[in-house]
């Protein structure tokens, strides 16, 4: 079975044969989670958000008429769980921020022993490049995650997000600039300290 | 002079399509050359943060688990509406250490005055509330996340605005820093001549 087409697969897969989506998950499974660490940078949370996204593609097997690829829809998928991760994750990061100004903590403290985070990442030359791409907006990031990490090209991206390649392009654009002008700041930043 | 788009930068920048024309007019257009040294520069930051993904252990993922999983699912999400459909009809459902437990009481026959009525209506209500609340536990979630899901979409819209703004101000920045240097060099020019005369 494991010589047959996606398409073959996931029409045997829609009549119940186990063992034809059992080999999607064999085919699938470490690109999903190469493509999901990218995004969270995290080994358990993305092992997590690939079986959920399995679980999810398993429940939707059913209505997926074959109007795309089954990788770009498994993409898709994918995509809007890490997206929904994040989404779900800024939400829980405004809230730890609010109960630690409710306790009475200035957040805006910038005397150079509260600046913890800058400490931590002066030490480490790579964690602002990271922070830099964790912190572009989600669907910047995954155009980034897809393109430039995953390789793949404007069209795998276009249909995988259902936009047009203009739309793809221009983000990617978009994500590029942001980034670039973070290590324009970082560099203007660094001479500023040296003179 | 038209600019290069920024579909059309990001082009060069993957080098798809290889277009000569495009290239002619990068080499030649000063504010296009600064549009592009700032994406050439966020491309070095993308690749030097890219992840290194470590081993990581590959989770059973499999068909038969996943039937199983859907089945629990549904088994308890029909068992959770039928009690609220029971509680609702009159029903009192229990659940303690001694097990499950279910009794019928019409109105009138267990409760003979009106305050007992009311107590037991009161009841009948809070384990009604209990079990809804659990139902819609997930719809509530799912709700919070369409709200802000319009909040980014929104942000969104705001922030590319913002940002064509900002394009158009960067653009005409790197214009007119081009002719400030033109003006310098014309003016340092002139001044070495005075000083050679």
């Amino acid at each position: 079975m494991e010589h047959l087409l996606d398409t073959e697969l996931v029409k045997r897969a829609q009549k119940g044969e186990g063992r034809a989506f059992d080999v999607l998950v064999e085919r699938y499974q470490a690109k999903i989670t190469r493509l999901v660490y990218r995004y969270v940078h995290d080994t358990d949370t993305a092992l997590d958000l690939v079986q959920d996204i399995f679980f999810k593609t398993f429940r939707n097997l059913i209505h997926f008429k074959g109007e795309s690829q089954f990788s770009s829809w498994i993409y898709r998928i994918a995509i809007n769980d890490c997206i929904d991760y994040k989404r779900r994750l800024k939400v829980r990061k405004e809230q730890s921020l609010q109960v630690i100004q409710d306790r009475g903590y200035d957040v805006a403290d910038h005397r150079a022993e509260a600046d913890v985070e800058g400490i931590y990442a002066a030490k480490d030359q790579r964690a602002w490049v990271e922070e830099a791409v964790r912190d572009l907006p989600p669907n910047q990031q995954s155009v980034v995650v897809m393109k430039i990490y995953q390789d793949m090209t404007f069209d795998q991206i276009s249909e995988i997000l259902d936009e047009p390649v203009s739309t793809i392009k221009s983000r990617l654009y978009k994500a590029l600039s942001n980034l670039g002008s973070v290590m324009r700041r970082k560099q203007v930043i660094e001479e500023g300290g040296l003179s | 002079m038209r600019h290069l788009s920024e579909e059309e930068l990001i082009d060069v920048l993957m080098g798809e399509p290889r277009d000569d024309e495009r290239a002619q007019h990068l080499a030649e257009c000063p504010p296009c050359q600064e549009r592009f040294r700032l994406i050439s520069d966020g491309l070095k930051v993308a690749k030097a943060a890219e992840p290194i993904i470590p081993a990581m252990p590959k989770r059973h993922i499999s068909f038969a688990r996943f039937k199983h999983r859907a089945l629990i699912r549904r088994t308890a999400a029909l068992g959770a509406a039928a009690m609220l459909v029971l509680s609702l009809l009159g029903f009192q459902l229990k659940f303690d250490a001694q097990g499950f437990s279910m009794g019928f009481a019409l109105f009138g026959t267990k409760a003979n005055n009106q305050e007992q009525r009311i107590a037991a209506l009161e009841e009948r209500l809070l384990e009604a509330i209990e079990l809804n609340a659990q139902l819609t536990q997930r719809e509530v979630d799912r709700r919070f996340d369409a709200v802000y899901e319009e909040r980014d979409e929104n942000l969104g819209v705001f922030t590319e605005a913002l940002t064509d703004k900002m394009k158009e101000f960067e653009l005409k920045n790197a214009e007119y820093l081009v002719t400030l240097r033109e003006d310098l060099m014309r003016e340092a020019r002139k001044n070495e001549l005075r000083t050679r005369q």
